[in-house]
């Protein structure tokens, strides 16, 4: 009898017993929102005092209070070209179905600045920030509302 | 003798307002349920409820004019409507909901005893002047912008 692939079909042509359309979902409460970054989009996580310019804090940034004291404060870098996005609070990976992760409709996007455009239906729900949605990085342009000053990039 | 035009209208109570609503445009009326707030929305659409399978708009009614509570995260109220404009597919959480009522188009008039800004006409029912919501105006507004937030 032949054992199923990793996400395929198996070696006999039957339907795989893994689940593929699971993914995981970096999760950090911040402001007493979950958020989310789809795992696959984050390119590295660091501790908030090796400082890397300007930050988005997160919270801040969706006119949250930022909840200062907090030793867990990281910086999660999504792409070379846009701004890290500070967060506060406990960070954990989440393994969710893609079936539960819906986008936000337009109604709300198109008036808010929220980074958010998918919503992971759980309890609590999860805020999936979109990379796209963040400010390209441009040093000569003043900092937006929501940046946090980190000092001189390292 | 011409035939008269008739309008099915659905009535909701919201904070103690009744309102109606154009019974056409409404998809289905759901009980109590959880919905998720977006931090940064505005105040007429706070955040999102899944709905076959979909995520959502909330519409928060009494937000949309003056002197209204509007919801806040975790607020419930006892009753859902999910109703369609257009391309648009909104939750309006309502305290209560009553059955449709058939009435004659000249029974229809412009707003005078009430006073919403997304309603421009109102109808008597039951010797209770209410207000009729026109949702075509109300996503005119969210996605031209210039609901009240």
């Amino acid at each position: 009898m032949s054992r199923p692939s990793l996400g395929g079909a198996s070696t006999d042509g039957r339907e795989a017993l893994v689940d593929t359309d699971v993914c995981s979902v970096l999760v950090v409460e911040s402001g007493g929102v979950a958020w989310g970054f789809e795992s696959n989009q984050v390119l590295e996580i660091m501790l908030e005092r090796d400082g890397h310019g300007r930050a988005l804090d997160i919270a801040r940034l969706h006119g949250l209070p930022a909840e200062d004291g907090s030793e867990d404060r990281h910086l999660i870098l999504l792409s070379m070209w846009v701004q890290p996005i500070l967060v506060v609070g406990r960070l954990s990976i989440l393994k969710v179905d893609r079936r539960e992760i819906l986008p936000v409709p337009e109604e709300i996007s198109k008036n808010t600045k929220t980074l958010v455009d998918r919503v992971a239906f759980r309890d609590p729900p999860v805020l999936l920030i979109d990379v796209h949605r963040i400010a390209v990085k441009d040093t000569e342009t003043p900092v937006p509302a929501g940046s946090v000053d980190l000092g001189a990039q390292p | 003798m011409s035939e008269q035009a008739r309008r099915m209208l659905l009535q909701m109570q919201i904070q103690g307002v009744w309102f109606a609503l154009d019974a056409a445009c409404v998809q289905e009326i759901l009980g109590r349920r959880p919905w998720v707030a977006i931090p940064g929305a505005s105040g007429a659409t706070p955040g999102v409820l899944e709905w076959r399978g979909r995520a959502i708009a909330v519409l928060d009614v009494p937000a949309l004019a003056e002197g209204a509570v509007p919801m806040t995260r975790g607020d419930l109220r006892a009753r859902i409507i999910v109703a369609q404009v257009g391309g648009c597919t909104l939750a309006l959480p309502v305290d209560a909901v009553r059955e449709i009522r058939e009435v004659n188009e000249d029974m229809l008039r412009p707003r005078h005893a009430t006073n919403h800004p997304y309603a421009l006409t109102e109808v008597d029912l039951d010797g209770l002047p209410m207000p009729i919501l026109d949702l075509s105006l109300v996503t005119t507004g969210i996605l031209g912008g210039s609901a009240r937030a």
